[in-house]
This record gives C-alpha cells, sequence and structure tokens, in this order.
C-alpha cells in the first residue's frame, strides 16, 4: 500500500498520542516528589520531560513490537492503526479530564483492539496473549507494589524513628529525586519506543521502510520530543489525584512509594515481563497510605481507579472501533482527515471544560476536595497528615 | 514418533514470580539501607555525637551512598539493555 497522504496523518496521529502518553504518565514519576515538596512542581515536571526525551535515545530493542501477540499481524492494516491511536488518544483525554491515572498502553492495546475487531472480527485477536500480557499483568502490578510498599513504609518508619524531623525530611526528599530521575528515564524508554514502534511499521505498511528495517532517526527524535514536550505540559489533574487524592504523603511515605515503583518496573523489564508504570505507581502510593499507623487512604477513589482500569480495554477498543467505521465509511484517505478533525474537536471540547476548573503548578498541591467537583467531592472523606 | 511440544503457558508465572522476589529483596534492601543512612546523617548533625561517632557515621554513609549509586547504575543498564 503507497499512500502517503494517510503515511502523514499516522504520523500525525501518532505523535499526538505520544503526547498525551506524556502528559498522562508525568504523575507516574512526580506525583509524590510534587506532594511532599521534594521538589517544587514545575521544576519536577521540567527535570522529568529532560529525562524522558533523554530515555527515548538510550534503546531502540523493543520498537515495532506493539500488539505483537495481541493481534494478528498480517491483518493490521493503515486504517487499523489510525483507528487504534485515536481509540487510545480520546480514552487518555477522558481520563485525564477526570484526574484518573490509566494506562496509556492499555488504551492503546484496546484501540488498536477495537479497530481490528471492526476490520477483521474476533478471530484476528488473539485472546490468550490479552490474558497473559494485559489482564494479569493488570492484576498482578497494583498487588505487588501495594504490598511491597505497605511493608518498606512500615520498615522505615521503625528505623528512623529516632531521627531528627528536619534530617529526616532532607534525606527522604533526596532520595526521591533520585527515583524520580530514574522512572522519567525508564518511562521515555519505554513508551516513546511504542510509538517509535507504530510509526516505523506504519513505514514499512506503505512501502517507504523494508521490513525488519532500523527505526529512523527522525522517527526517534520526534517521538522523544512528542513525549517530552507532554510531560512539560504536566498532567497536574492526575499528578493531584496521585499526590493529594488516595492519601496525604510524607516525605517517607513518598520515598518508599517511589523506590517500590522504581524497583517493580526495573524487575520487570528485567524477567521480560513488562508492567504497567501508571498501575505499579498508583499501587505504590496507596501501599504507602497502608503502611502508616492509620492506614489512612480513601479507598473509595482507588475503587474508582480501579473500576476505570477495567473499563479502559473495552472503552478504547470502542472508540477504536468507531475511528475505523469513520474512516471507512469516507473512504480511506477523506475518512483520516474527518477523524481526525472529529478527534481534534473531541479534544477541544474537553480542554475548554477542563479550563472552568484548572489545576496547574499553582493549585496542585491544594488541599483536596477544593477543585474538580467531579472527581473530588464525592471522595471528600477526611485523612488527615499522618507524621512518620 | 516425536514428544509432544509443551504448551506455552498463558500466563508466564515463572517471570511473575522472579518479579515478586526481586522487587520484594530491592525495595525492601534499599529502604533499609537509606534508612540506615538517614540515621547516620542524624547521628553525624548532633551536637552531642563524639568524633567516633562521626567518624562511624561518615563510614556508614558513604557506603549507603555507594549501595545507592550501584542500584541506580543497575537501573540504567536494565533500561538500555531492554
Amino acid at each position: 500500500m503507497h499512500n502517503t497522504f494517510v503515511l502523514v496523518f499516522v504520523v500525525l496521529v501518532a505523535i499526538g498520542f505520544d503526547f498525551t502518553n506524556g502528559f498522562h504518565d508525568t504523575a507516574n514519576a512526580v506525583a509524590p516528589t510534587v506532594a511532599t515538596g521534594a521538589l517544587r512542581p514545575r521544576t519536577a515536571v521540567i527535570l522529568s520531560s529532560v529525562l524522558n526525551l533523554a530515555g527515548a535515545f538510550l534503546s531502540l530493542k523493543v520498537a515495532a513490537t506493539v500488539a505483537s501477540g495481541i493481534v494478528s499481524q498480517g491483518d493490521i492494516i493503515m486504517p487499523v492503526v489510525i483507528g487504534g491511536l485515536i481509540g487510545a488518544i480520546a480514552w487518555n483525554v477522558t481520563t485525564w479530564y477526570f484526574g484518573i491515572p490509566s494506562s496509556s498502553s492499555h488504551a492503546l492495546i484496546g484501540g488498536i483492539i477495537g479497530a481490528m475487531m471492526a476490520h477483521a472480527g474476533s478471530s484476528a485477536v488473539l485472546w490468550s496473549g490479552i490474558v497473559g500480557k494485559v489482564l494479569a499483568p493488570s492484576i498482578a502490578a497494583p498487588i505487588f507494589a501495594l504490598v511491597i510498599a505497605a511493608i518498606a513504609t512500615s520498615i522505615a518508619r521503625r528505623l528512623t524513628k529516632k531521627t531528627d524531623d528536619a534530617t529526616k525530611s532532607t534525606g527522604m526528599r533526596i532520595g526521591q529525586i533520585g527515583s524520580t530521575a530514574l522512572l522519567s528515564i525508564a518511562h521515555g524508554t519505554n513508551d516513546a519506543q511504542k510509538t517509535m514502534g507504530v510509526v516505523t511499521l506504519a513505514l514499512v505498511a506503505n512501502g517507504t521502510l523494508v521490513q525488519n528495517g532500523a527505526t529512523p532517526k527522525w522517527v526517534v527524535l520526534i517521538c522523544g520530543l512528542a513525549i517530552g514536550a507532554g510531560t512539560m505540559i504536566g498532567g497536574w489533574r492526575i499528578i493531584r489525584t496521585m499526590g493529594q487524592g488516595f492519601t496525604k504523603l510524607s516525605p517517607t511515605q513518598g520515598f518508599t512509594a517511589q523506590i517500590t515503583s522504581s524497583v517493580v518496573i526495573l524487575s520487570s523489564s528485567h524477567f521480560g515481563m513488562p508492567l504497567s508504570t501508571t498501575y505499579v505507581a498508583t499501587g505504590s502510593i496507596l501501599g504507602a497510605g497502608v503502611g502508616t499507623r492509620k492506614r489512612a487512604v480513601r479507598w473509595a477513589l482507588a475503587g474508582r481507579v480501579a473500576a476505570a482500569w477495567v473499563i479502559t480495554l473495552p472503552c478504547a477498543g470502542a472508540c477504536g472501533a468507531l475511528a475505523f467505521y469513520g474512516q471507512r465509511a469516507f473512504g480511506v484517505s477523506f475518512g483520516v482527515v474527518v477523524m481526525t478533525a472529529v478527534l481534534i474537536g473531541y479534544c477541544s471540547f474537553i480542554y475548554y471544560h477542563s479550563r472552568k476548573d484548572k489545576i496547574d503548578a499553582h493549585n496542585v498541591n491544594d488541599r483536596w476536595g477544593e477543585h474538580t467537583e467531579a472527581l473530588e467531592r464525592p471522595f471528600e472523606s477526611p485523612v488527615e497528615p499522618v507524621k512518620v | 514418533m516425536t514428544a509432544p511440544t509443551p504448551a506455552t503457558p498463558l500466563i508466564d508465572w515463572h517471570a511473575l514470580v522472579q518479579v515478586l522476589y526481586t522487587s520484594v529483596a530491592l525495595a525492601l534492601g534499599l529502604v533499609v539501607i537509606f534508612s540506615i543512612g538517614v540515621y547516620s546523617l542524624s547521628l553525624y548533625r548532633r551536637s552531642d555525637s563524639t568524633i567516633a561517632l562521626r567518624s562511624l557515621s561518615v563510614t556508614a554513609m558513604g557506603l549507603v551512598t555507594l549501595v545507592i549509586l550501584a542500584v541506580g547504575v543497575w537501573g540504567l543498564i536494565v533500561i538500555v539493555n531492554k
């Protein structure tokens, strides 16, 4: 298939996805750092952004493996890729509006599954791959992180009982900065490569690149820049949920949560069982709350987030399928333009509404319950700061 | 007659258990080591600490820094080799 016009749109939509991936997942690395004041909000986000960009250049080993083992690779066509990306962006933007930390990778996988089912039916989806690569890690990741972070917080609390408060705060905050840096590099390497994989796949499908050809340098550069720019914008709504919503984090809790996230993510990469960064980071923060004497966690909010995780795959899938049918209805070239325009319209609508109750670097650490009525008010149960 | 090929398990339980063991050992180990480092810094800063105690604190902090740096380097190697 040679259609440069469609190829250009695939690249543009893929960059758009990478951008949303950046701002959606900023919270995974920086939320505890921002919440405990280890770094100023803007500084934390800039640090994370630069390291995300650096991470994108560190490795290219997983490029072009997106959705492998999830859908039949032979059935992938350009409109399926675009449909998947549009579905993932739509779901990312929606969950961002509600301040819900959900997995961008699962949104992408869901979008591609939906578009693929619309194109070739359910037989083109490898359901066993979904259980092994998506569902099992989704359940394991937050549970592992929660249990480890709870034990780690409890241990740190006991070991530093006789340490003076000023030294403890300073020491733990320094530790947080280090783990934020490591998480940001890991995120840049991992997630920027997914988009590089999508663009490479499109280049191969278009005949621009030979099969198994190396990812072009310009693809690496634009993907790195897109995820870095997205991170720089800062997904403040999600940073707020993770940093202030689940529990009130002390520097010790912030450190144990982040060290747990770093270790679980790196170990899972090392053993070839990649776990969702978002699920691990969320589980770690909940665990840090559980590890305190008062077990001060807003479980109702955690339940709502878990419910969003459950519906991520079907909802992104439905969006992906709609985007695919839309393209088919208008013809491939014009359909791509129409569906991209619909996506831009939807994103603008969400952005406009988000401005009514804006969360940014200035109010991200405000008391929980003061902003975003839809998310905060129903879960305003008091969680008093715990001295750890 | 050829032996039947063993079916690939749906979930890689072996990798999952390895991730759990490694994460528990590393996370708890790091938290313990770092907490000792912070406690050592606190001892060093105390006005009533003796020279011996200060020397011990500095040694402990040095060792903790080395361990933390080693883990950071391991992390970067894992990221690059992924």
